[in-house]
């Protein structure tokens, strides 16, 4: 059998190759440009760095937009005389599967030791239920050094496993959402729309959550035992959103059992609607005041203040 | 085992090369084991039904072939409509007939409950159904023979690139010509790779992924965003905004699964015949129906349409015969009301055209086609609102909505320009397609004009999947 019994199919087929070489390099090229989540991702090593250069005690925050539009650091340490050296990391769209593969590649041989990892989330975003997104785990969080682990535990479909190692080996692959997004962005109304959408995908997914029963946190055990591990303490904060929810039981004996800490900031600082003008996200005005009242939350746990003076874990 | 999953695609990289290494007879066999693999990947338990229908349809073809014509060969031949529609019955339509029976008789005051059963629809049964009934009737009908063997027959059945969404190919019997190469002659002899079947199987293959991925599953996205939303928060311009992106949806998603069969039984050395024809360009229902799922249309019209007498018995007897055979039609793709309507509105709206001999064909202008075509269109899709619709409450709140309060929001506007973005494209590779008469003549065309339409549709592919993928539609008829 010849496949190839045209040398005009060849050329076609090169004619495709040669394009998406092009693309490829020229997504490389303005990588950086094509979102600030990228440019966040890409300097998160640099973050790192940077912590030592800072005095002790070390600070991370790690979540995902609601870290970056709730939590201003230099609110906390208005409140916080002698604030520990802090710094954020938080990418866009993000639950724990990318929070721990970001710990795992970013923060595992982080020298020296941050004092303390800070875990900012909402809702349901620290159980099992939590979307794969594969592309970006391929290529930002998990990577090809972490792969067999993603492969064992979480991408474990076939069609997901060679996607994650499309957006590992590929810029155009990883960030195709983004693109997207950049070009249906001109579209007049687009955004309210994409909200629309998406609104109708998450009811879906919740309902097959929902559908699951009672919520698993292997995932949450595996970030808690790694952060054991190397010694590092972990502590979570319930971020307030327009609508309270519940922090589920199950959740909290996971992080006692784990040896982490729990603040849940809802109802601590006295919120309304008005601030969260997006449905979803603090205000400009409202983050001041809420990182203020997080700042004395933190000043004031003892977990925190064990953690920030290196002393043994409970 | 989906066509758009990679999982499909490491299969069919294993069994492309190991199929043409293999001889004939061997041929035969792997393919149907891998047949039955790619079925069996769904549910294993359908695997008996499968093949129980193909072992009753393989003896029964032998014995109307042997049978003397009249009464006997019939018996076989009914023997062969009512276990097959039998099975259909009880996967496919019992659970509604006994919903709606016991709603009728409880609302007569009889205190009737009739037991309902948890079944799994197995996938594609209507689909391997019809075409194995159809080989019964062929030879019943003295047009073609018995196949030479049972596993010739076993694999025409489940020949996988078709299997679970068509199109429905018939045997190969004589006066089919117009239904291309019938799929039991080419199992039956050695296939051959011919020059150029590379060429037109890429050109299946990615037109037909560009369809469901690109456009079936963004469509797929905006239908579900606004039929499940409360229809007092709509406004007509939003509601007919959903129904244009469901005809989009269906269509790309239907013919897109058809275009990959075809590409992927070429590269086998196996024609498929052309599901559809650029069926938005009709200017007629009659137009539209030998353009749309034709394989059905087709089959509908030989087996059953022209049974009941086709328009050979007066004018009312025609009108009769076309009603049936759309009701009927509808009733294939599944059990509802509004299915059934469905095929009720096109069977009216055939009738229509012919009482006033619309449907002729006749010379016309530009534009004269370019308004047919677009009338068209908006009653194929009131036809989808009834498909789609979960209710006959929502198509009437859809109606209302559109004849009332046709207001244009920014979210139907984003919705409509998002349509054309995603299907202009290709709208306009279809005239392109329609003015030569020839599906695949872009695979003749010089190299640059396939280059650049292989590179736009391997972007989209890329850079625009729908934020979550969906089954195809049609696996559920």
């Amino acid at each position: 059998m010849n496949l190839f019994t045209s040398s005009s199919e060849l050329k076609v087929i090169a004619a495709v190759v040669l394009v998406f070489g092009a693309v490829e390099l020229g997504i490389r090229a303005i990588e950086d440009k094509l979102s600030i989540d990228v440019k966040h991702i890409h300097a998160i090593p640099s973050i790192i760095a940077g912590l030592d250069r800072q005095p002790a005690p070390h600070v991370v925050f790690l979540g995902n937009s609601l870290t970056r539009t709730s939590i201003r650091t230099e609110a906390i340490e208005e409140v916080w005389p002698a604030a520990p050296s802090m710094v954020r990391i938080h990418p866009d769209d993000t639950t724990l599967l990318d929070w721990y593969y970001t710990y795992q590649r970013y923060l595992g041989k982080a020298k020296p030791r941050p004092n303390l990892i800070v875990v900012s989330f909402v809702r349901s975003q620290l159980d099992d239920n939590q979307e794969l997104h594969v592309d970006r785990l391929g290529s930002h969080f998990a990577g090809f050094q972490f792969a067999c682990e993603a492969f064992e535990h979480d991408v474990r479909e076939t069609g997901d496993r060679i996607e994650f190692m499309l957006a590992g080996a590929f810029r155009a692959m990883a960030n195709r959402e983004r693109v997207q997004y950049r070009i249906l962005a001109s579209v007049p109304g687009y955004k309210e729309l994409a909200n629309a959408v998406n609104r109708g995908v998450r009811v879906k997914e919740g309902k097959l959550a929902s559908q699951s029963g009672v919520p698993s946190y292997t995932r949450l055990h595996r970030f808690l035992a790694a952060a054991g591990a190397r010694g590092d303490r972990v502590l979570f904060v319930a971020i307030p959103l327009p609508r309270p929810y519940k922090v589920a039981g199950e959740l909290r004996d996971a992080i006692q059992e784990g040896g982490a800490n729990l603040i849940d900031m809802q109802g601590v600082e006295p919120l309304t609607r008005q601030d969260f003008p997006d449905g979803y996200h603090l205000s400009e005005e409202a983050a001041p005041r809420f990182s203020r009242a997080l700042g004395r939350a933190m000043m004031e746990n003892e977990f925190v203040q064990a953690a920030l003076r290196g002393g043994a874990k409970h | 085992m989906l066509f758009n999953s990679w999982t499909f695609w490491i299969f069919f990289a294993l069994v492309l090369p190991t199929y043409w290494l293999l001889p004939f007879r061997a041929q035969t066999r792997f393919l149907l084991a891998a047949s039955y693999l790619f079925y069996g990947w769904w549910d294993w338990r359908f695997l008996p039904l499968i093949a129980f229908s193909t072992v009753m349809d393989f003896c029964l073809g032998n014995l109307v072939a042997a049978a003397p014509e009249g009464a006997p060969r019939q018996r076989y031949v009914q023997i062969s409509v009512v276990v097959n529609l039998l099975l259909l019955g009880i996967f496919k339509y019992y659970n509604f007939f006994a919903q709606e029976v016991t709603g009728a008789l409880n609302g007569l005051g009889l205190s009737v409950s009739l037991p309902f059963v948890e079944l799994v629809l197995p996938v594609g049964i209507s689909f391997y159904t019809f075409q194995s009934m159809s080989y019964v009737f062929d030879i019943a009908r003295g047009v073609t023979k018995p196949a030479t063997n049972f596993w010739n027959f076993a694999l025409y059945v489940s020949f996988f690139p078709h299997l679970v969404a068509g199109p429905i190919m018939r045997s190969g019997a004589k006066g089919q010509d117009e239904l291309g190469r019938g799929l039991l002659k080419q199992l039956e002899v050695p296939r051959t790779w011919i020059q150029g079947s590379f060429a037109i199987g890429l050109y299946f293959i990615l037109i037909g992924l560009f369809k469901k991925v690109v456009i079936g599953d963004n469509m797929a996205a905006l239908v579900d965003t606004i039929f499940r939303e409360d229809t007092s928060t709509l406004t007509g311009a939003e509601c007919l905004a959903a129904i244009y992106a469901f005809a989009w949806q269906i269509y790309a998603d239907f013919s897109g699964y058809s275009s990959i069969a075809q590409g992927i039984a070429k590269w086998m050395g196996v024609d498929l015949m052309h599901n559809f024809r650029t069926p938005y360009l009709a200017m007629s229902p009659s137009d539209f129906w030998r353009r749309w799922h034709i394989s059905l249309s087709t089959w509908l019209r030989d087996y059953l349409y022209i049974s009941l007498g086709g328009n050979r018995a007066g004018e009312s007897a025609t009108y009769r015969n076309m009603m049936i055979t759309m009701v009927l039609g509808g009733l294939w793709h599944g059990a509802n009301w509004t299915f059934l309507l469905w095929g009720f509105f096109h069977g009216a709206l055939l009738c229509v055209y012919r009482l006033f001999s619309w449907g002729q064909s006749i010379s016309v202008t530009l534009a004269g086609r370019a308004w047919r075509v677009v009338l068209m269109f908006h009653f194929v899709c009131f036809g989808w609102l009834l498909f789609r619709a979960e209710s006959m409450s929502q198509v009437a709140a859809f109606v209302g909505l559109i004849l009332t309060d046709f207001r244009m929001t920014p979210l139907a506007m984003s919705m409509l320009a998002l349509i054309a973005f995603y299907t202009l494209p290709l709208f306009l590779l279809e005239i392109w397609v329609d003015s030569r008469k020839d599906m695949t003549f872009l695979t003749r065309e010089a190299w640059p004009k396939r280059a650049v339409v292989y590179i736009y549709f391997l972007l989209m592919l890329v850079f625009f999947p729908a934020p979550t993928a969906h089954e195809f539609i049609y696996f559920q008829f």
